[in-house]
């Protein structure tokens, strides 16, 4: 396969999980920030942009985290490349230059996906609330993930497209479980039920509200919901099951190319696969929670810059307007 | 369904059509319909005012959708839009189609005749067919090109050859497009749009099919594989997704189930021309070039360009690759050269010319200058390589600051221009609004040439949407239809 076609499918399912991600993140804090005091609103705020980790960008655009401003930035901002807005239309792009290589059936999909988003006026949608709008963000991922599973031949460029999609779940997974992580690092801020909400607004970010309550029975507690979304093994939206989906899909890649050995890219991925599979909860683990996070990300991109060295000919990414 | 005696005599989007002084494609130069047309005549007859323009405007979703657009190269913007689609066919007979067929085949096999000769012992020069200042000074030939042979000796694999018909329903030549031309895609695309939203206007009607393209293609890409190896590697080159035409790329790519590439993915080594893999190089054989000859390969031809393929001319040369279209077939389709066209069909193939084309009358030649001067405000002068409707002067709408703009632009410039008498081109029942009103078309086929020529029956008709123009091009407002061969 084209190394082009190949980054383009890689780039293909990162951009179009990161749309689905930004968006969970968006949902799960709105939901959080209402519960808290009017007085703190901003503060909180801020810290969604934090999670993003564009707060420059936001800054240089917004004179302050209202939640307006916030929602604008995340979901519609032309400007901000990581808001659901840009990693769609970065998604259609990459899709553009290899149409000749997706099904019809994903093009279409994906280019409704973005004329659904384009057309969208933020003040239309901060009536309703960011929630209807970010759940047909969801439901529009979903469909599409499932067009390109059940359309595409099973091949290499579906697998790099995977690849893309899991190493970007794994990344922003780690991310919004971050975004509470202050939570822990302040536990008088607030009183104890407001934390216990917090959580379980972080489990239906993910989809996993309904899954951690028959999988991992008991209270929920702040350890139960890390440790569920780090490493639950059945749950499609936690990092070990992103990373080992990775590690396949790399595997597969390899057997598909008739190549020797690991590769710099499947190891780190069997590396960090197998650090999350034997992770010791026990002691401080909650205190050190962001640092773990951390270098969990950093991880991540070890493993992206692997893959774009070994099959892309060392290529940069895709950039709009590239 | 409604008796037929219910339903009126004249379909109620056709109350009032009056065809402009010219020929048109439903009625002739008449009043009742071409028996071609008679079906679709009927059919329509079941049609409220309405109902066209409602799946008209369904059919504009469905392009947009599968993204079926074009980007304007004067628009900075880069705003992709659709191609205005029209649901009234334009009908061909089929007796009408083979002749075209005859004279498109004579056409282009002389154009690849003449091709050869240029870049070889050039015998038409020798014996006067064509003045030398023609070649020499034409902004598309290529002295790079010049000893190479190309497979079976065909540059021009791919020729789109754009037709008129005058008002006494003549088709006539209005140009050759012999090095990239484009617009096939929506030839198949409206055929499947059409039959997708519109099945009532085909029955009863023996509608000659156009879905083969791809495969005529592929098979004529094979047959000129360099040395007759019987299973080349084949791609189609695209200049990438900014490219107007990508769309068009991608899907012919797609349909003929080989690699899109961009001049990024493919390296020349030792003469042989290779892809970037995931697996590391693989070797190419053929490639259906959708790239202006500039940028093909900064080594020989833009040495300023970043881009391109350094030393696919070396690989070409070699005899290890083939690019259809060759570069230089562009001297072929300079509007200078058009003029000689018949000439050649004559001294190289010692025919006939099946095929009418326009009177031409070239600045470059003095009688012909005092003549044009002289009657600038009758005439249609062109710029001798521009396309795209671009550069070009309508004498008898043109004002008079127009008008002396040209004339001094002819004097400081003789060859970069031709000048014709103004042809009203045929009319074809088209949707304004909600009724079909006269708009000038025209019709480009896609004429294939390798081991056989072949051509699917059919063609891109496009059309000026608005009322009394005359130019079709997209660029220009023009809009398509699906054109008919019926039999």
């Amino acid at each position: 396969m084209l190394s082009r076609v190949a980054e383009a499918c890689y780039w293909v399912g990162r951009y179009v999980e990161r749309a689905e991600n930004v968006a969970r993140i968006l949902d799960v804090n709105y939901h959080g920030v209402m519960e808290n005091s009017a007085a703190e609103s901003q503060p909180a705020w801020w810290s969604v942009v934090a999670t993003t980790g564009d707060e420059e960008a936001f800054l240089a655009r917004y004179p302050d985290p209202t939640e307006f401003n916030v929602a604008d930035f995340l979901l519609l901002d032309r400007e901000n490349h990581n808001s659901v807005f840009s990693c769609l239309t970065a998604a259609r792009e990459s899709a553009r230059r290899i149409r000749d290589r997706i099904s019809s059936e994903t093009w279409e999909e994906l280019n409704r996906f973005y004329h659904v988003v384009s057309r969208q006026n933020i003040k239309v949608v901060m009536m309703d609330g960011p929630y209807a709008f970010c759940r047909t963000v969801k439901n529009a991922a979903h469909l599409l993930a499932g067009v390109i599973d059940n359309t595409m031949p099973h091949d290499e460029g579906w697998l790099f497209l995977r690849a893309g999609r899991y190493l970007e779940r794994a990344g922003m997974t780690a991310r919004i479980l971050d975004s509470q992580a202050a939570l822990l690092r302040r536990p008088e801020s607030g009183p104890v039920y407001a934390a216990t909400h917090r959580w379980i607004a972080v489990l239906k970010s993910a989809s996993a509200y309904e899954a951690q309550r028959k999988l991992s029975h008991g209270e929920i507690s702040p350890e139960a919901v890390v440790r569920f979304l780090l490493t639950r093994e059945e749950f499609p939206r936690s990092c070990l099951f992103s990373v080992a989906e990775v590690e396949g899909a790399l595997h597969a890649i390899r057997a598909t190319l008739g190549l020797q050995g690991p590769g710099r890219a499947l190891r780190e991925a069997g590396e960090l696969t197998a650090r999350l599979r034997y992770t010791d909860f026990d002691g401080t683990f909650m205190h050190e929670l962001h640092e773990y996070l951390d270098e969990l990300e950093a991880a991540c991109n070890r493993i992206g810059d692997a893959i774009t060295a070994e099959f892309f000919w060392g290529r940069m990414p895709l950039r709009r307007g590239a | 369904m409604a008796g037929m005696s219910t339903l009126p005599a004249v379909p109620p989007v056709l109350e009032g059509y009056a065809a402009p002084a010219c020929f048109d494609e439903m009625f002739g130069a008449g009043q009742a319909p071409l028996p071609q047309a008679d079906a679709l005549y009927s059919a329509l007859r079941a049609f409220p005012a309405d109902e066209l323009q409602r799946r008209a405007t369904v059919a504009e979703r469905v392009f947009r959708d599968v993204g079926i657009t074009f980007t304007l190269t004067a628009d900075e913007e880069g705003v992709e839009r659709t191609i205005p689609f029209c649901p009234i066919p334009r009908i061909v007979s089929g007796a009408e189609w083979d002749a075209l067929e005859r004279g498109l085949f004579q056409r282009l096999r002389a154009l690849n005749a003449f091709l050869w000769d240029i870049y070889h012992e050039q015998y038409c020069l020798r014996d006067g067919v064509l003045p030398r200042w023609v070649v020499y000074t034409g902004r598309h030939f290529q002295r790079a090109m010049s000893g190479i042979d190309p497979a079976l000796g065909v540059y021009t694999h791919v020729g789109g050859i754009d037709l008129i018909r005058d008002a006494a329903g003549t088709y006539r030549v209005l140009e050759d497009n012999v090095r990239t031309p484009s617009g096939v895609s929506y030839m198949l695309q409206n055929r499947q749009v059409m039959t997708r939203l519109f099945p009532e206007l085909f029955r009863g009607v023996a509608i000659r099919s156009v879905d083969h393209y791809a495969d005529r293609l592929l098979a004529t890409l094979r047959s000129v594989a360099p040395r007759g190896q019987a299973d080349p590697a084949i791609a189609v080159l695209t200049p990438g997704v900014y490219n107007s035409a990508y769309f068009e790329h991608a899907y012919l790519a797609q349909q003929m189930g080989v690699p899109l590439v961009e001049p990024d993915d493919l390296l020349v080594r030792a003469d042989r021309c290779y892809m970037r893999t995931t697996r590391g190089m693989e070797p190419l054989d053929v490639i259906y070039r959708r790239i202006d000859d500039d940028y093909i390969d900064p080594l020989t031809f833009r040495p300023d360009s970043m881009l391109g393929v350094p030393g696919l001319m070396h690989a070409l040369r070699a005899g290890t690759l083939t690019l259809a279209n060759a570069p230089g077939a562009g001297i072929a389709d300079d509007k200078v050269t058009y003029r000689f066209v018949p000439d050649f069909i004559r001294y190289y193939l010692g025919e006939e010319p099946l095929l009418a084309s326009v009177e031409t009358f070239l600045p470059a030649i003095e009688d012909d200058r005092r003549f044009i001067l002289e009657n600038l405000g009758e005439l249609v002068v062109k710029a001798a390589n521009e396309s795209g409707g671009y550069g070009m002067l309508m004498g008898p709408f043109a004002t008079r600051a127009e008008l002396a703009d040209f004339r001094e632009k002819i004097v400081d410039n003789p060859r970069n221009y031709i000048a014709q008498p103004l042809i009203q081109l045929s009319t074809c029942p088209t949707l304004a609004g909600n009724r079909l009103e006269p708009r000038h078309v025209d019709l480009r086929p896609y004429v294939l040439m390798g081991a056989e020529q072949s051509l699917v029956p059919g063609g891109l008709t496009r059309v000026a949407l608005r009322a009394g123009s005359l130019v079709v091009n997209s660029s220009q407002g023009g809009g398509s239809k699906d054109t008919w061969v019926v039999d």
